[in-house]
């Protein structure tokens, strides 16, 4: 019993930060159709942000989330600037191939800047266990959790009730008919792909301190977001949350009592049954619920 | 006139010091190959592996060099651990500077992809530190290795688990490419054989992973006496780590990955009491491994912190003895003849190759007590 509470809890810890990356990429999409592939690059600059903030700047970890944050955002609304806005109008799969070549781009710059040798970003948290009901966790995943959880309830709290949340989903649900009405389609452009970004990043510096962080990290996380996204319904970001913590259980649960080696492969199934059996998702497609 | 006396003898005093050095440097250098993840996955073992090699290139050009006063040039090539860009590497250093002596590569699945490349050029590859045992089997004739194989090590360390140690029951947790799977394969073969201890899981990981909580929590509930890890850095630090935030505990087995420097810096106290199978030890005593000790500490200030410095070491001297003792850097061929017949006391015990270009290695078992390795036996 012990164990399957073990299993449970990992699956839960790894679950939120799918969720995080993978509420990002679903508001991006809710909003605009556009699959943005550079929402992995962004977990990973946010991370590394992370790691020179406390490194060369001597910040504290805490202080160097927000900023992280703030700068993976700044990148995040460059991107769009760069590489999405100037395309506007243009077929979806426009917009994964230029921001697929993004991603490769700034993967490989970060390669040849930082070169792929592994770093740890040091956790402020002592690393010995805490053992709560015979589950064995550290503070920083307790952390992580609590952080995370947090920014999941402000984000929609943000997009449900403030003016810009509104705006958000107003163009959502008709660009054209958004505009017309005077809202800054430009503005909800640029204040999605920043807070996609961010919400990569804050996943980033969190799960830094417990894996270590390089220039590559991105690509799982990427794959993931997406099945959480799939799962859950385009653009659904109560379906994200939900979603991903139960891809972080299944996997969890998949490796411990099924077969350790092909851990990976159970979200891929759950997304292909999901896609057979219920397309819309398991919360139903879109519109940013 | 005494003054000119004593100017002339100091000119030909100063002529005859710097005769070998002047000559030397006339000549062009013999220039060898390395392919090596200078980056990436094995960027650590790769770093103490190239220290061990630049100490010998210093060692051979302080000592007048080779083929007659040539000095030595290490032509360093990083292939990142994958097997397309160490493929990559070893054609730029076969078509594009044309060497014939290439020492390639780490990862045993980089190593494996080269081979067919240097049999096809019909150059001298050296493996001076990737273990899977097919390495000597792919019928290059050319090829030698300086390093230790997979199943030297099992041979080393799978009796002693069995019968000294007295282990009932073990879990392997490995590396998911040929090194690791290799070393799990022939390890089991002799717990088989013996009809202990018993496996009660076998699992492997990607280079990729970061998360081991699974497969961890899995282990606890199957509770296994010992654990035998065969892990690169900084993964097997991460996973003792990950182990000590589960709560699972067992002893702890491996190969020199597990009780390198770099782990034990990162892991700490979860890899404290652990026992490596390796085949280089800093208590070596032999006038072989004197010199080596003694010139390591001499040009970096520390001692060697695994065996991988070792092997850098090892390979580039067989390297270099086999171009001096060949009489040429041109002839694959005259080298290969060389090397076959080559007998060496290296710092680890006396080299020398069998038909298939294996070298004799010792193997020697250490444990990690306060921190540090102790030699056993």
């Amino acid at each position: 019993m012990e164990l399957f509470l073990q299993q449970f809890v990992n699956g839960l810890v790894i679950g939120i930060i799918y969720s995080l990356v993978a509420i990002g990429l679903t508001v991006i999409y809710g909003i605009f159709d556009i699959i943005n592939m550079t929402q992995g690059t962004f977990f990973m600059i946010g991370a590394f942000a992370a790691y020179f903030l406390t490194k060369y700047f001597g910040l504290s970890y805490f202080l160097s989330i927000p900023l992280a944050m703030i700068i993976t955002g700044i990148i995040g609304i460059l991107v769009e600037r760069s590489s999405v806005r100037t395309l506007r109008g243009q077929h979806a799969i426009v917009f994964l191939l230029s921001t697929m070549g993004l991603m490769v781009m700034l993967e490989n710059l970060a390669l040849a800047l930082w070169g792929a040798t592994a770093r740890q970003l040091p956790s402020p948290f002592s690393p010995e266990p805490v053992v709560i009901l015979g589950v064995f966790l550290t503070r920083q995943k307790i952390f992580l959790f609590l952080c995370a959880a947090v920014m999941i309830f402000l984000v929609k709290r943000f997009i449900k009730a403030s003016r810009i949340g509104r705006a958000m989903r107003a163009v959502a649900t008709d660009q054209n008919t958004a505009a017309l009405m005077g809202i800054d389609v430009n503005g909800v452009f640029i204040v999605s792909f920043g807070l996609g970004a961010a919400l990569s990043a804050a996943a980033g510096v969190l799960l830094g301190p417990i894996f270590d962080i390089e220039p590559l990290m991105g690509h799982l996380t990427l794959i993931k977001a997406f099945i959480v996204v799939i799962m859950g319904g385009m653009g659904n970001i109560t379906g994200a949350l939900y979603c991903g913590l139960i891809l972080g259980v299944a996997e969890s649960m998949g490796a411990g009592y099924i077969d350790v080696d092909y851990k990976d492969a159970f979200g891929l199934i759950i997304m292909i049954l999901v896609l057979l059996f219920r397309p819309q998702g398991l919360l139903g497609k879109g519109g940013l619920r | 006139m005494k003054k000119r006396i004593v100017f002339l003898a100091a000119v030909f005093l100063s002529l005859f010091l710097c005769g070998p050095a002047i000559w030397a440097a006339d000549k062009p250098p013999v220039k060898i190959g390395v392919v090596q993840p200078i980056t990436g996955q094995g960027a650590n073992v790769a770093k103490s592996w190239l220290e061990g090699m630049n100490l010998a290139v210093e060692i051979l050009n302080k000592e007048g060099g080779i083929l007659g006063g040539r000095k030595v040039e290490a032509v360093v090539e990083d292939d990142q651990c994958i097997p397309a860009q160490s493929v990559a590497a070893t054609k730029k250093l076969i078509h594009q500077d044309n060497l014939k002596v290439i020492l390639a590569a780490m990862c045993s699945s980089a190593t494996i992809a080269d081979v067919p490349i240097t049999k096809e050029a019909g150059v001298v590859h050296i493996v001076s530190i990737s273990y899977a045992d097919s390495i000597t089997e792919m019928g290059n004739p050319l090829l030698f290795r300086t390093c230790t194989t997979n199943k030297i090590l099992a041979d080393g360390m799978a009796s002693k688990i069995s019968q000294d140690f007295k282990i009932k029951s073990i879990a392997f947790y490995s590396i998911n490419d040929d090194y690791g799977r290799g070393l799990v394969e022939q390890t089991k073969k002799i717990f088989e054989k013996l009809g202990s201890p018993k496996v009660l899981f076998e699992g492997f990981f990607e280079f990729k992973d970061r998360d081991f909580s699974a497969p961890i929590t899995k282990m606890k509930g199957l509770k296994p006496e010992a654990l035998y890890l065969i892990a690169r850095f900084p993964q097997n630090a991460q996973i003792l780590n990950q182990m000590a935030e589960l709560g699972f505990k067992a002893k702890l087995f491996g190969p020199a990955n597990l009780v390198a420097d770099d782990c034990v810096q990162a892991a700490g106290k979860n890899v404290e009491g652990a026992y490596g199978v390796v085949n280089w030890a800093n208590e070596l005593k032999t006038p072989a491994a004197k010199k080596f000790l003694d010139a390591f500490k001499a040009k970096y200030g520390k001692l060697p912190e695994d065996d991988f410095c070792c092997w850098g070491y090892t390979g580039l001297m067989v390297a270099a003895m086999g171009i001096d003792k060949a009489g040429t850097d041109q002839d694959p061929k005259k080298i290969e003849e060389a090397l076959r017949t080559l007998k060496w006391d290296a710092p680890a015990g006396p080299l020398s190759f069998d038909a298939k270009g294996q070298g004799t290695i010792s193997v020697y078992i250490v444990q990690i007590r306060n921190g540090k390795q102790v030699l056993l036996k």
